[in-house]
C-alpha cells in the first residue's frame, strides 16, 4: 500500500440516519464521503430549481414532487420547523418511503462516485438480523444489491458488527465485541480471530432516544434529537432535558449488554475465549459525552458472561463500519486477483 | 341477730344519781346508734330482730317482778333494798350483754369494709386489663387495616403494570400485523407469492423479482445530483495492518511474526 498501485474495492455504510462511502487513494489513504440519509419535499418550480443549484443544493424531481437531498434537506427541515422524510427506519429500507428508493440510489451515486474498474467490488453494511422486531433483511439487501448493480457494482454485504471488528480490533487477531450504535439499530457481532460467531441486531438505537425523550418532554422528536446532538454529558446531565437523554442512553446500553449475555447463555457453539477480549463501540449514537464511561458503570452493575479486557470507544467511531466495509472490499479484491 | 340498740348507758348504779328513778327511755336514746335500712342491707345485714322501747320496758318490769315474785309480797325495807340492788345488777347484765353483741357488729363492719376495699381493687385491675384488651384489639385492626390498605395498593399497581404489559403486547401484535400487511403488500408489489395457496405467509422470505427492483431504480429522475462532483472527501489516514493481517489469516498464508507471539 502506499506504492502508487491502486487497489480497487469501496465500503459502504448504509445508516438509517448516515451513508458513509469509503474508498482509497493512491496513496494508499482511506477516503471517506458522508451523507445524511435524508431528503425533504419543496415545491417544484424552474427558479427553485436554478436557485438550488446556485447554491449547490442536490434535488431531484419525481413526478410532481422535488425533493431536496442530504444534509442540505436536514438544514431546510431545521430552518422550516419540519421533519425530514428518510428512505430508512429501524435500519432496514422503510417500506412507509417508496419514494425514497430512487432518492437514495441517487445519495449512495453522488458519495461512491463512478465505479474505477468494471464492476468494482462495494462492500455494504447489513444489519443483522434483529431479535426483537419481526423484520426481514432479506429484501433490504436484495434492494441494495439492484441499487449497486444500477450504479455499475459488484455488490457484497457485511454484517455491521463485523465491520466494526474488522476496522478497530485488528490489534486483537479480530478478535472481540464490536458494537455498532445506530440511529435506527445496534448492531452487535462478537468475533473469534476475524470470524463471526454470533451477530444480531437490536431496534433500538438513537432514534429510540430521540422518540421516547420527545415522549416525557412533550416535545418533537426532532428537538429531542437536536438536543441531544448539541452535547450532552450522559455522567453529569444539567437539565431536565439532559436527564431524559441520560437515562434512556443508561437504559439503552442495559438493554443492549443484557442481549449480549443472553444470546451468550442461550447460544450453542460458541467460542470459548483463552483471553479477556475487548468490546468496541462505534456509530452517531455513542458520540454522546461520557457514553464510554456510562457503559462501563452499566457493565460494573452486571454479571457479563465472559471476562472483558477493555470497553472503549471506536478511534474513529462515526467512519468505523464504512472503513471495516472498505476493509472486506479490499480483501475481497486481493482474494480475487489471487 | 339482736339489734344492737343499748350501748354505755348510764349505769344503774352511778354513784353520781343514786336516787334519781331509771329513764329507760333516755338509757336508749343515749346508747343506741341509728342505722337505715339501706346500709343495714349493704352490709349484707337483711334480717334484724326489733326490740321497741315498751319491750324493753316489759323486761325490766317482768325481772322485777320475778324476783319481786321470788321473795314474796311482804318485804321488810332491806329486803326491798336487796330486791332493787338484784334488779339493777340483772339489768346492768343485760346491759353488758347488749355491748357485747354491738362490739360484735363493729368487728364485723371493719371486716366488711376490709373486703369491699378488695373488692375495689380487684375491680380496678379487671378494669385496666379489660382496657389494655380492648387497646389491643383496636392496634391490630389499625394494623390490619394497614395491611390490607397496602396489600390493595400493591394490587392495584400489579394491575396497572399488567394493563401496561398488555399495552405493550398489544402494540407489538398490532405492528406485527401492520409488518405483516406490509409485506403483503411489497410480496404483491414485487410478483411474490400471496401465500401459496392459502397456506401462511410465515417464514416465506420477501424476494422481490428482478423485474420489479429494476423497475424501482430504471426511471431516470431529472436532478442536479450528477451535475455535481462528488467531493473531494476526507482523508483518514490509512488502514494500518489490518488488511495485511486479515490476507495472512484468510489467504492461509504463514503468520506474521507478531500473531505467532500472541499465540
Amino acid at each position: 500500500m502506499g506504492d502508487g498501485k491502486l487497489e480497487y474495492g469501496k465500503g459502504l455504510d448504509v445508516g438509517t440516519v448516515n451513508l458513509v462511502a469509503a474508498e482509497q487513494n493512491e496513496a494508499g489513504e482511506v477516503v471517506l464521503r458522508l451523507k445524511r440519509n435524508a431528503f425533504i419535499d419543496v415545491p417544484v418550480d424552474a427558479y427553485t430549481k436554478n436557485m438550488l443549484t446556485r447554491l449547490k443544493v442536490p434535488y431531484v424531481v419525481q413526478g410532481k414532487k422535488m425533493y431536496v437531498l442530504g444534509d442540505h434537506a436536514f438544514e431546510l427541515a431545521n430552518v422550516l420547523n419540519r421533519n425530514t422524510r428518510r428512505p430508512m427506519k429501524d435500519g432496514l429500507i422503510s417500506p412507509k418511503e417508496s419514494d425514497g428508493l430512487p432518492v437514495m440510489k441517487l445519495l449512495i451515486g453522488s458519495i461512491l462516485g463512478e465505479p474505477r474498474t468494471k464492476d468494482e467490488v462495494c462492500f455494504y453494511s447489513v444489519p443483522g438480523d434483529p431479535i426483537d422486531s419481526d423484520l426481514s433483511v432479506v429484501y433490504h439487501k436484495d434492494l441494495f444489491d439492484a441499487v449497486l448493480r444500477a450504479l455499475g457494482y459488484k455488490p457484497s454485504h457485511i454484517i455491521e458488527g463485523h465491520a466494526i471488528v474488522f476496522a478497530e480490533l485488528a490489534e486483537e487477531d479480530f478478535t472481540g465485541i464490536g458494537i455498532s450504535c445506530g440511529g435506527g439499530m445496534f448492531n452487535i457481532c462478537v468475533a473469534y480471530k476475524s470470524m463471526p460467531a454470533l451477530f444480531f441486531s437490536t431496534s433500538r438505537g438513537g432514534d429510540w432516544i430521540d422518540n421516547n425523550v420527545a415522549n416525557v418532554l412533550g416535545v418533537k422528536p426532532a428537538k429531542a434529537s437536536m438536543i441531544k446532538e448539541k452535547g450532552v454529558d450522559l455522567m453529569k446531565p444539567k437539565n431536565r432535558e439532559e436527564d431524559a437523554i441520560a437515562i434512556y442512553y443508561r437504559n439503552l446500553i442495559n438493554y443492549t449488554l443484557n442481549n449480549i449475555k443472553e444470546r451468550f447463555l442461550a447460544a450453542e457453539n460458541m467460542p470459548s475465549f483463552p483471553e479477556p477480549i475487548s468490546i468496541v463501540f462505534s456509530g452517531g449514537t455513542s458520540m454522546a459525552g461520557n457514553f464510554i464511561e456510562l457503559v462501563r458503570a452499566v457493565y460494573k452493575e452486571m454479571e457479563f458472561p465472559i471476562p472483558i479486557k477493555e470497553i472503549r470507544m471506536a478511534s474513529d467511531p462515526l467512519n468505523a463500519t464504512a472503513k471495516g466495509a472498505l476493509t472486506a472490499a479490499l480483501l475481497e479484491s486481493a482474494s480475487a486477483a489471487g | 341477730m339482736p339489734l344492737s340498740a343499748l350501748s354505755e348507758s348510764p349505769s344503774l348504779e352511778d354513784p353520781e344519781m343514786p336516787d334519781q328513778p331509771f329513764d329507760v327511755r333516755k338509757a336508749i336514746d343515749q346508747s343506741a346508734s341509728k342505722s337505715t335500712l339501706q346500709e343495714l342491707a349493704k352490709k349484707g345485714i337483711h334480717r334484724v330482730k326489733v326490740l321497741d322501747e315498751a319491750m324493753i320496758q316489759k323486761l325490766i318490769r317482768d325481772a322485777v317482778e320475778n324476783i319481786l315474785g321470788a321473795r314474796g309480797g311482804n318485804l321488810s325495807g332491806a329486803e326491798r333494798d336487796q330486791v332493787v340492788k338484784q334488779s339493777r345488777q340483772e339489768l346492768d347484765r343485760l346491759i353488758k350483754e347488749f355491748n357485747s353483741t354491738k362490739d360484735t357488729l363493729t368487728a364485723d363492719k371493719a371486716a366488711l369494709a376490709t373486703r369491699e376495699s378488695e373488692l375495689r381493687a380487684e375491680f380496678a385491675q379487671r378494669e385496666r386489663e379489660y382496657n389494655k384488651r380492648i387497646q389491643d384489639e383496636m392496634q391490630k385492626n389499625s394494623d390490619m387495616a394497614q395491611k390490607m390498605a397496602s396489600s390493595l395498593e400493591s394490587s392495584r399497581s400489579h394491575e396497572d403494570e399488567l394493563v401496561k404489559k398488555m399495552e405493550v403486547l398489544f402494540t407489538k401484535s398490532l405492528e406485527g400485523l401492520n409488518k405483516k400487511l406490509s409485506d403483503l403488500r411489497l410480496r404483491s408489489l414485487a410478483g411474490g407469492s400471496g401465500g401459496g395457496g392459502g397456506g401462511g405467509y410465515e417464514g416465506v422470505e420477501l424476494r422481490p423479482s428482478q423485474a420489479t427492483i429494476e423497475g424501482l431504480f430504471a426511471q431516470e429522475l431529472e436532478s442536479n445530483v450528477k451535475a455535481m462532483e462528488k467531493g473531494e472527501g476526507k482523508t483518514a489516514g490509512k488502514l494500518g495492518s489490518a488488511l495485511d493481517r486479515l490476507k495472512n489469516m484468510r489467504g492461509g498464508g504463514a503468520p506474521k511474526k507478531d500473531d505467532e507471539e500472541k499465540k
